[in-house]
């Protein structure tokens, strides 16, 4: 049954899979390309400096980036299963109806890990190539809470897109924006130092956050 | 369960979200600006001037209640407002013997300044270690930064690799010193846009003060006797050409001292009731006086001293902070606690939740209230059933009662 859910999953959103790992190594590619043009057509030591002193993130193009992806592939996974309410099928299965719900996710949030380990490696291959490791090291904990929000993203897309009904739907968005935003706050780099943890902790609510919605599709709620 | 539990996770995030959202949105229609004093001390009538904004319209007095003209008032601060005195032409010839000009004053005016946020702020420490006895009238930016912890190191910023070279040159000569590292805390002002370099002040493992600078591409290290009992919490350097104090150095205790250019001794400014966690200080010298302002959200002070700086006069002007406004009480009322994202003492951005106190109950109150007569009455709930949500309006009032209200309980298995 497992294994079943797995390739379901795969169907709905290999393209979305491939688009987004294309995206995310595009935009690796163009801050490379973008650093190359600084340092050969600046004096190094002025980029180092503008860059450290400055506080300005050579990588802020990939901010919101993680998230979009999230959306895309949020929509892409439970749509498909709200045309004609096909995801009730799910519920004749002899497999709990929260166990499948929760893999269902699961097997999204592995895409958006699967993204945040790509722009992470990048950055780290990047950043080491141009600047000394404190440089690199700063531009890895400064994106962190770009990341936490593309896992909150996603697991809030899916409540919204799963709830039956559009007052919820937007409800959620409502809800779930101002917590969000909060992660998208910085100025400079490693501004979250202190309140990550924080952040991170709060956010674990998003994990089951899909449950609802999923019982609410089963019990036909319109409220 | 699972289905229940899920609600309160998102009656949770919405409560959240809308301790966020709500006071934000509170201020956005209520706030009103807060323009603090200017203060000033006259060197023509010896006394402090200062200013008050009421209704978007300054007004300039003294501390005997004399209101001034904008023109007359300037005209009692010829250090501050030198320039616009000269085009009236009424900049004096000369007060307390100090012949005025222009260029007399600016050759003995100095300031700095200290910002809370100073002490909150993320800085990667890689510094450029400028020549600071060029041929050359400007500083230029040399080809590599430093970093300083169980060594200093050059790094190429043409190759991303360290000058092994220039980092044994300067290791050697920080060690000959008697630095121990790891080095704690490194100040300067790696800034090109000044008139010299006076390098970097590095304090060790054991709390030495060590003067570093390049001089001919040679490393130029003194151990300076600042005492090490100090528990230095930042300096600020501020090369100016008068050559008095390299900066301004900060304690633990909020304690404020020049590091001044007579073998780094150290003359402490008064500066009682500073803190530097809130207040941003400034530092002003002219041809006569020196002056040390302080404030925070309620209160600013200036004190006066001469220029060996023994205190000649103190003001201090108080205004009601915001958290005493009658709209912040109402707000308090009204919203149990709020997250605080960001604040102006710090670059961080934070979440810290902030209870507003005991006022907070009515709001409570009423929410609760609200909340069991619109279930009871409209949704003709089973409110043992949902006994958990009214713990959440109980303990965050209206956001509670708009989320349990909003997201509302299903028909449980």
């Amino acid at each position: 049954m497992i294994k079943a859910i797995f390739f379901k999953e795969w169907l709905k959103i290999r393209w979305v899979v491939f688009g987004a790992v294309l995206l995310a190594l595009g935009f690796l590619t163009y801050i490379g390309l973008n650093l190359r043009q600084y340092f050969k057509m600046n004096d190094p030591i002025n980029v180092w400096i503008y860059f450290i002193q400055r506080k300005v993130l050579y990588y802020s193009i990939l901010k919101f980036i993680p998230a979009f992806i999230a959306v895309i592939l949020a929509i892409a996974q439970f749509t498909p299963e709200m045309v004609k309410k096909r995801y009730r099928l799910t519920f004749h299965l002899p497999y709990s109806e929260t166990k499948s719900i929760l893999l269902m996710s699961g097997i999204g949030l592995l895409i958006v890990l699967l993204v945040a380990v790509i722009l992470l490696v990048g950055l780290a291959i990047i950043g080491s190539n141009y600047f000394p490791a404190e440089v690199t090291y700063s531009s890895l904990i400064t994106v962190l809470p770009w990341l936490l929000a593309s896992i909150t993203v996603y697991l809030a897309t899916s409540a919204i897109v799963l709830d039956p009904s559009w007052k919820y739907r937007i409800l959620y968005a409502l809800f779930f924006i101002p917590f969000i935003q909060s992660l998208f706050l910085e100025h400079g780099y490693l501004e979250y130092q202190y309140s990550l943890t924080a952040y991170f902790l709060v956010s674990l609510l998003f994990g089951v956050v899909i449950l609802f919605p999923g019982y609410r599709l089963r019990k036909g709620s319109v409220k | 369960m699972n289905a229940k539990l899920s609600r309160y996770a998102i009656v949770i995030l919405a409560t959240i979200s809308l301790s966020i959202f709500l006071p934000n949105l509170y201020w956005m229609v209520f706030d009103k600006p807060n323009r603090p004093p200017q203060i000033y001390y006259s060197p023509i009538i010896k006394d402090f001037l200062f200013t008050k904004t009421i209704n978007g319209n300054t007004e300039y007095w003294d501390k005997q209640g004399n209101t001034y003209s904008r023109k007359d008032y300037e005209a009692l601060l010829p250090f501050n407002y030198y320039y616009n005195l000269d085009k009236w032409g009424v900049l004096p010839d000369s007060i307390d013997d100090f012949p005025v000009s222009i260029s007399s004053i600016r050759k003995n005016s100095q300031f700095t300044r200290i910002r809370s946020v100073y002490f909150h702020t993320p800085m990667i420490q890689l510094n450029p270690l400028f020549e600071s006895q060029s041929d050359f009238v400007h500083l230029e930016m040399p080809a590599e930064l430093f970093r300083i912890d169980n060594k200093i190191e050059f790094l190429d910023a043409r190759t991303n690799s360290t000058v092994d070279s220039l980092s044994d040159i300067f290791n050697s000569a920080l060690t000959d010193q008697g630095f121990q590292f790891p080095a704690k805390y490194i100040a300067g002002n790696p800034t090109t846009r000044k008139a010299f370099d006076e390098g970097y002040f590095v304090i060790d493992q054991a709390n030495h003060v060590f003067h570093l600078k390049k001089v001919k591409g040679q490393p130029f290290c003194v151990k300076t006797d600042i005492p090490t009992d100090l528990n230095i919490r930042h300096i600020t350097i501020k090369e100016n050409p008068r050559r008095e104090f390299y900066g301004l150095l900060i304690t633990q205790s909020n304690e404020v001292y020049l590091i001044t250019y007579n073998n780094y001794q150290l003359i402490r400014l008064p500066a009682d009731g500073y803190d530097a966690d809130t207040m941003d200080l400034l530092f002003f010298v002219d041809p006569i006086y020196r002056t040390i302002k302080y404030s925070n959200d309620h209160k600013k002070t200036c004190v006066v001293t001469d220029i060996n700086y023994n205190t000649i006069d103190i003001f201090t002007a108080h205004w009601t902070p915001k958290s005493k406004w009658t709209r912040s009480k109402i707000a308090a009322a009204l919203f149990p606690f709020q997250v605080e994202r960001q604040n102006k003492n710090t670059d961080y951005i934070l979440f810290n939740l902030h209870y507003n106190g005991w006022i907070a109950l009515i709001g409570i109150l009423i929410a609760l209230g609200a909340t069991i007569i619109i279930k009871k009455t409209v949704y003709k709930e089973n409110l043992k059933e949902n006994w958990f949500d009214l713990l959440i309006v109980a303990l965050s009032g209206i956001y509670g009662a708009l989320a349990v209200l909003l997201i509302q309980p299903e028909p449980w298995d």
